[in-house]
């Protein structure tokens, strides 16, 4: 047992009786351990200077909740019915303090019907959306503030607003729609929800929901799926019930990059794509790595959410596959290579995802590289001659060439 | 949980139930911030978040961590709307001119190494010392709290200790 590993567990608050035993027989530890001990009674003796005034909610606040509340149970009452509960919410309206936060504005259900009304704090509404979807929020973890993009296929934001355009669909599908808020500012509120839908296969411990804020209004919301960057709406609709196509999605939302800026990223044969792909690893510009990969592929490298970012910042180190891992390469030799099995890209899933995709063209060749591994990602070749195999996918006809995989082993 | 049930039912109730935390809610504001001033503002705004999330706690957690995310969260979403403006740490701490003798001296040259450490100690490394120290959390804990990975708040937790010790060694205390 190394004194290092007892002390680092001593600090971490995680002590075995081994490493207890060990501690009484060793100076160093014993130290280590009475300045961890020193630390703590400090911090409970640290003085705490009195308040100078009440941290206390206004009554208001405090009122709106238990009203809230009231109102909530009332309307679980199925016993009750519809038309009583619509009494109550008449009731409600009828409060001069619920006037005159003007007129009300609802979030209405495709099915029918309102969900939420929008005069509400916008945490109730929250509250009122999750009760809707048979939910409840457990918490509500974090408030990231983010821009949406001018367009959903804005040049300059394509890869932000193929994600935002994903979640619109998705949100769309419960009656809201993100696209007159587009190059407006808002917040992504993310919250913990009962986790009670086997539907949302997650690997946290809690699903969570993504609510989009602006001016105490809900204007978006969707569920997190595996990994973060699966999607579905609050309905428990995932993208393969809401779009008939990804291909067809991609044409309809704008996605056909022929664009000027894409037009200068068209390339004549996918071997000029591979060379360029590797040579934008090489020259370590992750942002143009990112731009030849399929779209599909893109929508997978959106799962960045942390405390911070709503979406990831860092597209290569998201990015677990081979290309994500090297500091550079240099490609040596390219030849088309027979697939071993039935192309992967053709299949409706893609990714781990359902996005009822069919692409137009798709080829595989393989690669002899020269690569360096990248500081700080593990990587199990050393430097020096690798051979790949890269997948390449014309998602629509028409649509350029884009890199769909490229891994060291065979597709 | 009955009692929490109770007082979202009441208006009194409920200001009664918040009252009780306040003092809770203020001690660990303090301890983030470092600043009674910025403890006040942060403590204020928990509260309310508490306030308005309170239907939402389903004692799947103890009340004391579900009350210290709320706080840690709350201070982080403050960070983001203060950007660029930093929070006042230990300027106008009590403890700061407080006498540090007493006591035997190893604790003296500990109590000025950990004065200074948390004059200079912001953001998340702040919240995981007083995670681990105020509150005694274990690492899978202040992760969960903190929504980072267990590996990041240890290898913080192990930086902030390296830290200690070497202003614990530069004050005067001896080679461990």
């Amino acid at each position: 047992m190394k004194c290092q590993d007892v002390q680092k567990q001593i600090w971490e608050l995680n002590m075995s009786e081994r490493m207890i035993e060990h501690i009484e027989n060793c100076a160093a530890c014993r130290a280590e351990m009475k300045l961890v001990k020193d630390v703590g009674l400090q911090v409970e003796e640290m003085p705490i200077p009195p308040q100078t005034r009440s941290l206390m909610p206004d009554r208001s606040v405090i009122e709106e909740v238990v009203l809230a509340r009231k109102r909530n149970r009332s309307r679980r009452w199925g016993v009750l019915g519809t038309v009583a509960a619509g009494v109550i919410v008449a009731l409600w309206m009828t409060q001069p303090w619920g006037a005159a936060e003007g007129p009300t504005r609802q979030i209405d259900n495709l099915e029918g019907g309102p969900i939420v009304s929008k005069h509400l704090t916008f945490e109730i509404q929250v509250q009122q959306l999750l009760d809707h979807y048979g939910t409840e929020a457990t918490f509500s973890g974090l408030s990231i503030p983010v821009r949406l993009p001018n367009s959903f296929t804005a040049e300059s934001e394509v890869e932000e607003g193929l994600y935002w355009a994903y979640a619109n669909e998705v949100s769309k599908a419960i009656g809201l729609d993100m696209t007159a808020h587009l190059g407006q500012s808002a917040t992504a509120t993310v919250w913990d929800v009962r986790d009670q839908m086997p539907f949302v296969e997650t690997s946290n411990e809690h699903s969570r929901v993504v609510v989009i804020e602006q001016d105490n209004d809900v204007i978006g919301a969707w569920l997190l799926r595996k990994g973060d960057w699966q999607l579905a709406s609050l309905s428990r609709r995932d993208w393969g019930d809401l779009v008939s196509s990804w291909s067809d999605w991609l044409l309809a939302q704008g996605f056909t990059d022929d664009s000027p800026d894409a037009t200068a990223n068209l390339f004549a044969t996918p071997e000029d794509l591979i060379r360029a792909f590797y040579k934008q690893i090489d020259e370590g510009h992750p942002e143009k790595v990112y731009d030849l990969y399929s779209k599909a592929h893109q929508i997978d490298l959106f799962r960045g959410l942390d405390p911070d970012h709503l979406l990831t910042r860092d597209w290569m180190e998201v990015d677990t596959s081979l290309a994500g891992r090297l500091g550079g390469a240099e490609v040596v030799d390219i030849r088309p290579e027979e697939f071993l099995h039935q192309p992967s890209a053709n299949h409706p899933t893609a990714f781990g995802a359902d996005l009822h995709r069919n692409v137009f063209a798709e080829r595989q060749y393989v690669v002899d590289l020269n690569i360096k591994s990248k500081p700080g990602r593990r990587l199990i070749y050393p430097d020096g001659p690798l051979q790949v195999h890269v997948i390449v996918v014309q998602e629509t006809k028409g649509s350029p060439w884009r890199i769909e995989v490229a891994n060291s082993a065979p597709q | 949980m009955e009692e929490i049930e109770r007082a979202l039912d009441d208006i009194d109730t409920l200001t009664a139930c918040l009252r009780d935390i306040e003092p809770f809610v203020y001690r660990v504001s303090f301890q983030l911030t470092g600043h009674r001033q910025d403890a006040e503002d942060l403590g204020q705004e928990a509260l309310v978040k508490i306030c308005r999330q309170l239907h939402a706690f389903r004692g799947e957690s103890s009340f004391q961590s579900w009350v210290y995310r709320i706080i840690v969260n709350t201070q982080r979403d403050l960070w983001r709307h203060k950007k660029g403006v930093e929070f006042v740490e230990w300027q106008e701490n009590d403890q700061r001119d407080a006498p540090a003798a007493e006591g035997p001296e190893g604790q003296v040259s500990h109590k000025l190494a950990l004065q200074e450490l948390l004059q200079e100690v912001k953001g998340v490394d702040r919240q995981i010392f007083f995670l681990r120290f105020a509150e005694d959390r274990p690492v899978k804990e202040m992760a969960a709290l903190l929504e980072m990975k267990e590996s990041a708040v240890k290898s913080r937790l192990w930086r902030l200790r390296d830290r200690l010790k070497e202003k614990w060694q530069r004050i005067g205390g001896d080679e461990l």
